[in-house]
């Protein structure tokens, strides 16, 4: 198990230095940040100075290495803007959207696992097409247009919930329900089929014959077994929070991880972007390796012989 | 879309301390019926007629009435043992479980219950066992924790559906015999399910033959022996008792395959950074020559390695020691020219057909497909040379446009066989060719084996744990154990007069033929 996290530990480290030199190189390349920062007409003295202070002159694989460099030493690069430190500017948002993003997996797991369940549960009844015609509802509509339909509704119809900005739990009851609605609709897809899948194994027969009573079977014989399934897709919806925030922050005026990363794009903030996608790459990477743990506690036979090969 | 009647009027009755047998092949209703006596169907199949327990009707009863009896008064032990047990949860879990949901103890109560029990079925150190996950028991172990946990409630009858079937010979013997002194113990009712006249011969008072969903016979197992009287269990019966073929000839002439000190190791998983990697050896210096057209059956149990010997002859694998060699010519590498040859000429049938056919290809396609593969022939010729490897396994025109979906087990093997045959082997291995196969199916296959083998002289190695198939097709027995070889020898002289103790537990261990040959202890539990 040790050598099992050091190993994930050290693929992940490599991801995130593999994007970073993508994301370093592309926002370089696909457009000048100066120009977006000063303007077309800035005079030339001042885009000169501008280019050396930050070093635009150099080649970049010199900017590339300082940059890393940098990095090592903790310091981040500046925002263009103010000067002031890229990672104190995103972590600032962090909270923001963590709060969101863990409230919304939150509902989608409240959500999504019982309805699969339910659904499986009573296959091939009315309950079970309820279910997953509104689970493919939620992962078929687009975000926006989900966030935009419940503001229609609830912000202009019948004036119950804020539209945007932040600060009550009201605020985030919209912007939650939008991120958590296609997560919980995946999870419920899942979880019926894992429970099928279950509920179909010899075990379970065994259970009935042995003489237990049908609830007892689907919770502590079914729903295990069917969990194991159902964790490794959690660790995708968990990243997916975070990458779907994006959307969501900028329908609802949300201050989060992800409306600052559209702005900064937009503004060639090129310190910030790349903060940003470090603390979000960390984020995928810590996430799937919780998963895999959980997936250790859950299922004794993956805790030993990991790669065992059948013969 | 309609109902299908799998099971039409079956009718028996168990007594107290009796073993009633019902045999009959795949898809007979046998499996079935059992379930239907505590209503353990998947949804979708549903039992008319009556259950009657000690005078009281079951079948009709809600599931939670039924769930009294289920465990308590009937319970039931399954074909294979480890996947119906819980893979989550340790054999502690789910043996207090058990005791627990009938009887009113406490935890430490039922855990020293627990206890007693698993000694009972013959489990050593159990408190170890008690904290195991169900993949870190064996087979034959597992079946040991199905049984314990069946009789937890000390119930009058037991249902045991095929509950031998996924186990080495060896560990099939001991599981026969501890049903056996349960049932005497615990004056129980036995009621068991097989497709093995053997093991009927071993087990049963009485027998019930079903065939295609109906009871065509029952009556005492001598009877049923002695004097079958419907032609489906004379069927059943020959099966069992097939000539023996004659051995061709000795071992003449020069070795076709040489294997000399062959070793196959195969490394473990680490389970911390620094542990050092331990090795499973599956092959251990083994020696082995077979002739030109000659059978020879290599013989051990689940794990012995008799596969991996398969393997590093054909070259499917290469030896970490040892050397093979072909006709006195060392076994060439992927890439050499004499690579494509042998691939050629060296071919292998699996044990399970219905894995070894791609099922979105048609059969002819597919026994032709080896052609085209080593451009054999004009290209317009392949599909009549096709056609005439199935002809020679028995297949007519009738199956060449159909997809395997469409065909029995036994045909399917019968396709494998074809699209190795169609290749002109000199060596064919057939690992475990029957053991997925209904009985009388199995021996038309090694009837069919025996003929091609005469046809074409070819050199055959027969893979398997059934000494049965192994007795009546190869000239030469080789018996591994543990990946060493321990006993070779002439097939009839090494069955007569087995040398190696081992040898000598297998065949001892092989279901008998005849109930008048029950072994009364003469197996020691190992």
């Amino acid at each position: 198990m040790g050598r099992f996290i050091v190993l994930r530990t050290l693929r992940g480290l490599l991801t995130v230095w593999g994007l970073l030199t993508l994301v370093f190189v592309v926002l370089r390349l696909s457009g000048d940040p100066l120009e977006a920062l000063l303007g077309d007409d800035a005079p030339p003295e001042m885009v000169d100075y501008y280019t050396v202070l930050y070093g635009f002159d150099q080649p970049l694989w010199r900017q590339y290495l300082q940059y890393f460099w940098g990095l090592f030493q903790g310091d981040w690069g500046q925002s263009f803007r103010d000067g002031r430190d890229a990672l104190e500017v995103v972590l600032e948002r962090v909270p923001a959207t963590l709060q969101l993003g863990f409230a919304a997996f939150v509902f989608s797991l409240l959500v999504g696992i019982p309805l699969g369940i339910v659904a499986a549960l009573y296959r091939n009844t009315a309950l079970d097409r309820f279910a997953m015609g509104f689970a493919v509802l939620g992962f078929a509509l687009p975000n926006f247009f989900i966030g935009i339909i419940l503001i229609l509704f609830f912000s202009m119809t019948v004036r119950w919930l804020p539209s945007s900005g932040t600060g009550t739990w009201a605020h985030l009851i919209l912007p939650v329900v939008t991120l958590g609605t296609a997560g919980a609709g995946s999870i419920a897809r899942f979880a019926r089929s894992s429970m099928l899948e279950v509920m179909n194994r010899p075990y379970m027969r065994t259970a009935q014959a042995k003489g237990l009573r049908r609830p007892r079977r689907i919770m502590w014989h079914a729903v295990p077994n069917a969990a194991i399934p159902i964790v490794t897709l959690l660790g995708f919806r968990l990243g997916d929070m975070i990458a779907g925030s994006v959307v969501v922050e900028a329908v609802f005026a949300w201050p989060g991880v992800g409306r600052l990363l559209v702005n900064a794009v937009t503004a060639r903030e090129l310190a910030v972007v790349q903060a940003v996608i470090v603390i979000v790459t960390i984020t995928m990477v810590t996430a799937n390796l919780l998963v895999d743990l959980a997936y250790a506690w859950l299922d004794p036979r993956q805790r030993e012989g990991r790669n065992e090969r059948k013969r | 879309m309609g109902r299908k009647q799998a099971v039409e009027d079956v009718s028996f009755e168990i007594a107290r301390g009796e073993t009633l047998c019902i045999v009959g092949e795949t898809a007979s209703g046998k499996s079935l019926t059992a379930l239907s006596i505590l209503d353990l169907h998947s949804p979708g199949v549903s039992a008319s007629g009556a259950v009657v327990l000690d005078g009281r009707t079951l079948l009709g009863l809600s599931d939670r009435t039924l769930a009294d009896v289920r465990g308590r008064d009937v319970s039931m032990v399954f074909q294979e043992a480890v996947p119906a047990l819980n893979p989550v949860q340790t054999v502690e879990a789910q043996l207090i479980e058990a005791i627990r949901s009938h009887r009113s103890l406490t935890r430490n109560e039922a855990r020293g219950e627990a206890l007693t029990l698993l000694t009972s079925v013959g489990i050593h150190e159990p408190e170890r066992r008690l904290v195991a996950y169900p993949h870190q028991l064996s087979g034959g172990m597992a079946q040991r924790v199905m049984i314990a946990m069946a009789l937890s409630a000390k119930p009058s009858l037991l249902i045991a559906d095929e509950p031998t079937t996924a186990l080495d010979v060896t560990v099939q013997a001991q599981i026969l015999n501890l049903l056996r002194d349960l049932r005497t113990q615990h004056n129980l009712a036995l009621l068991m399910i097989s497709h093995d006249m053997g093991v009927v011969a071993e087990m049963a008072d009485r027998v019930a033959v079903m065939y295609r969903g109906r009871i065509v016979e029952m009556g005492p197992v001598e009877q049923i022996f002695d004097a079958p009287a419907h032609p489906y269990t004379q069927r059943l019966l020959a099966a069992r008792q097939q000539a023996r073929r004659t051995p061709v000839r000795g071992t003449s002439g020069a070795p076709l395959i040489e294997g000399k000190g062959l070793s196959r190791r195969y490394p473990n998983p680490r389970r911390w950074l620094f542990e050092a990697r331990s090795e499973t050896v599956a092959v251990d210096c083994v020696d082995i020559t077979i002739g030109q057209s000659e059978i020879v059956g290599l013989i051990g149990e689940s794990g012995s390695g008799k596969s991996t010997i398969g393997r590093l002859l054909l070259g499917l694998e290469a030896p970490d020691a040892g050397s093979v060699t072909i006709d006195g010519q060392p076994m060439p590498r992927p890439g050499e020219p004499r690579w494509q040859a042998l691939r050629q000429r060296f071919q292998v049938i699996f044990q399970d057909p219905h894995s070894a056919l791609d099922p979105r290809c048609r059969i002819l396609e597919q026994v032709k497909e080896p052609l085209d593969i080593f451009e054999i022939g004009a290209a317009a010729d392949r599909p009549a040379r096709a056609a005439a490897a199935l002809d020679q396994v028995g297949l007519d025109a009738s199956v060449h446009r159909r997809f395997p979906g469409a065909l029995s087990g036994g045909q399917k093997q019968r396709v494998v066989i074809a699209r190795a045959l169609v290749l002109q082997p000199r060596f064919l291995v057939c690992d475990e060719p029957v053991s997925a196969l209904d009985v009388s199916v199995g021996a038309q296959i090694i009837d069919l084996l025996a003929r091609l083998q005469r046809e074409t002289d070819m050199s055959l190695l027969i893979v398997s744990h059934d000494l049965s198939l192994v007795r009546t097709l190869v000239d030469r027995v080789i018996v591994v154990k543990a990946g060493r070889i321990v006993e070779e020898g002439e097939t009839t002289a090494l069955f007569a007069a087995p040398r190696h103790p081992y040898s000598r537990l297998l065949i001892a261990s092989a279901p008998i033929t005849h109930p008048r040959d029950r072994r009364r202890e003469r197996l020691t539990a190992v």
